[in-house]
């Protein structure tokens, strides 16, 4: 049985880089949800072990709002259950952090091919929808449940691929998984609005399909276009259309206890201020006052079991495969269910949003060193790099072991760049101090700081930095600093 | 060239520098505000839209001959005006 939940109020998903933003901000906010994965680590790419940033942990515990868990990374709708070590990390985690519950997504991003191993595609993927499908995110949400002991809700996700004919009408997927599992719905009403906006079920036909009383979570966030598809980028403010929707839902839920709002910290600094966030959770406090505002005999929403017949003979882990295998660029067109997959124009959203999401990483994780291949081959070949590395190599969720694997390849192209290794040792080692606080020494045959500061301003490095002089730099850990610090304390320890 | 072995260099000929690591791995944010190191080493956020990281840094392009400029038409550069 899930414990009952008290009433929180308006929050924000807070991300690293964002701490700043919901101190400034506090009096608007009720709650922080955090998205525990974010600031975990992994050693490498082979390691299934994971430790918190516990610097993060403890500006989290700082912060006097109560505190959710919103879990990325091992969704609930997969038949592949997170490892051992996840839940010992999550665990861990939670006893520092406390968080009043905890959620997860009702989505896929594993899966196991026809000899057995397993397959990350860095995306979540909509599940299976009939009643195998129920099964398989009942079991996972009774698992995480049993492993954390705490509350449980689970995220509506957004699904980009059309309507199949013979699967379980959204809504009513939603609602037995959450009534079969006894668990709490966070109802991402974005989510829900780009499902209908790309042609699937209208959101309030799939509200009236819903359990109300289990909904105790709302997520807002901003979205974007993109080939005629409205994405889930979480990109700015929320949209009239939105908030307008939001308004005339929560009157019709007797149960919320929250509304979240989602951004990432990327949009900071492209357009996205301090001043449209307050804006919108000022905007969501509004929504919040009419909450559960019609009296129980007019509520809107009282579920109504959907009447359309289901094919209940494929199994989620064919359907993983083949969504997870087409997802990853593969494909096999005698197979059925990949060949129908394969007609979805939805398709090609997916695999481009994968590609982007990993160049990402990339390009994030090994940042200086990409901006040098860049510059030493031009946009056009540093791109089809790209997409060769993705192309043969296994996807990672993790930014460090995505950045390893990525060195490891770019090592073996032999580009011959100058500087190129002693950049990927730079921009590695560094990242490996910020992990594990060991002290690293590197002996470099130019001046890296020359390099860098070719590359931070876009300038092709000269041919010789080289000298007789030999650059011995010592990387040590250090407490998160600010970015105004960060300058004072490198020219206060640079010595000859 | 990285090398773990300078023993054939004179002392006076080294130059020792200690940098945090969060600078060291975070470079950029001497120059202009970015993510934090966290965000680039864990596990990717939540949302099923586009990642920008890649698009931002495309806002510089690099020709064939590798001559460098603005890529005014970006998407990055447009949410960025």
């Amino acid at each position: 049985m899930n414990s009952p939940v008290d009433e929180l109020g308006i929050g924000l998903i807070c991300f690293p880089g964002m701490e700043t933003a919901v101190q400034s901000l506090s009096g608007h906010i009720d709650l922080v949800e955090i998205e525990p994965q974010t600031s975990w680590f992994t050693e490498s790419p082979e390691s299934d072990s994971f430790r918190f940033d516990p610097q993060f942990a403890a500006t989290l515990i700082a912060m006097p709002q109560p505190k959710v868990f919103h879990g990325v990374g091992f969704p609930i709708g997969s038949t592949l259950l997170p490892p051992k070590s996840h839940f010992e990390t999550l665990n861990a985690h939670i006893d520092a952090v406390k968080p009043i519950y905890t959620s997860e997504h009702l989505s896929f991003n594993r899966y196991c091919n026809t000899e057995g191993s397993v397959h990350q595609t860095n995306f979540l993927l909509p599940p299976l929808q009939n009643q195998k499908g129920v099964e398989t995110a009942v079991r996972a949400i009774h698992h995480y449940k049993q492993q954390t002991g705490k509350p449980f809700a689970f995220e509506t996700g957004v699904n980009y691929l059309r309507c199949r004919p013979d699967e379980m009408e959204d809504g009513e997927f939603i609602a037995r998984i959450a009534e079969e599992s006894d668990a709490y719905i966070l109802l991402d009403l974005h989510n829900l609005l780009a499902n209908q906006l790309n042609g699937r079920q209208p959101v309030n036909d799939l509200l009236q399909q819903l359990p109300a009383e289990r909904i105790i979570e709302i997520h807002l966030a901003g979205g974007s276009w993109y080939q005629d598809y409205y994405l889930d980028a979480h990109s700015g403010v929320s949209s009239p259309e939105l908030l307008a929707l939001t308004d005339t839902i929560v009157r019709d839920l007797p149960c919320l206890k929250s509304i979240v709002f989602e951004v990432l910290p990327d949009y900071f600094g492209q357009g996205f201020t301090e001043s449209d966030l307050r804006r919108q959770l000022e905007a969501m406090k509004k929504i919040w006052d009419h909450r559960n505002a019609t009296a129980a005999h007019r509520r809107r929403y009282e579920r109504i079991k959907s009447r359309r017949p289901v094919d209940n003979s494929l199994i989620p882990e064919v359907w993983e495969f083949a969504l997870g295998n087409i997802a990853n660029s593969g494909s096999n067109e005698d197979i059925p269910l990949q060949h129908e997959l394969l007609q979805d124009p939805g398709v090609a959203i997916i695999r481009n949003l994968i590609f982007e999401f990993r160049a990402s990483m990339l390009v994030s994780g090994l940042k200086m060193t990409c901006r040098l291949v860049k510059l030493q081959m031009g946009t056009q070949r540093f791109h089809q790099l790209l997409k060769d590395y993705c192309a043969t190599h296994e996807s990672e969720i993790f930014g460090y072991a995505s950045a390893l694997r990525f060195a490891k390849f770019l090592e073996e192209q032999q580009l011959n760049i100058p500087y190129l290794q002693g950049m990927l040792d730079f921009e590695l080692s560094a990242a490996q101090t910020y992990i594990d606080g060991k002290i690293r020494t590197l002996h470099l045959s130019f001046d890296p700081f020359l390099l860098l500061d070719n590359l931070v301003h876009w300038q092709n490095p000269p041919p010789q930095l080289s000298s007789t002089i030999q650059y011995q730099v010592e990387i040590h850990p250090d407490a998160p600093i600010t970015d105004k610090d960060a300058l004072l304390r490198f020219n206060a320890v640079a010595h000859m | 060239m990285a090398t773990s072995d300078n023993t054939h260099v004179p002392a006076s000929n080294v130059v020792r520098v200690t940098i945090p690591a969060s600078v060291a791995y975070n470079f950029d944010s001497i120059t202009k505000v970015t993510q934090t190191v966290l965000g680039k080493l864990g596990c990717l956020g939540c949302h099923s839209g586009r990642d920008i990281r890649f698009i931002i840094e495309d806002n510089f392009a690099v020709d064939e001959k590798l001559n460098v400029f603005p890529n005014i038409n970006n998407v990055g550069n447009e949410l960025a005006r």
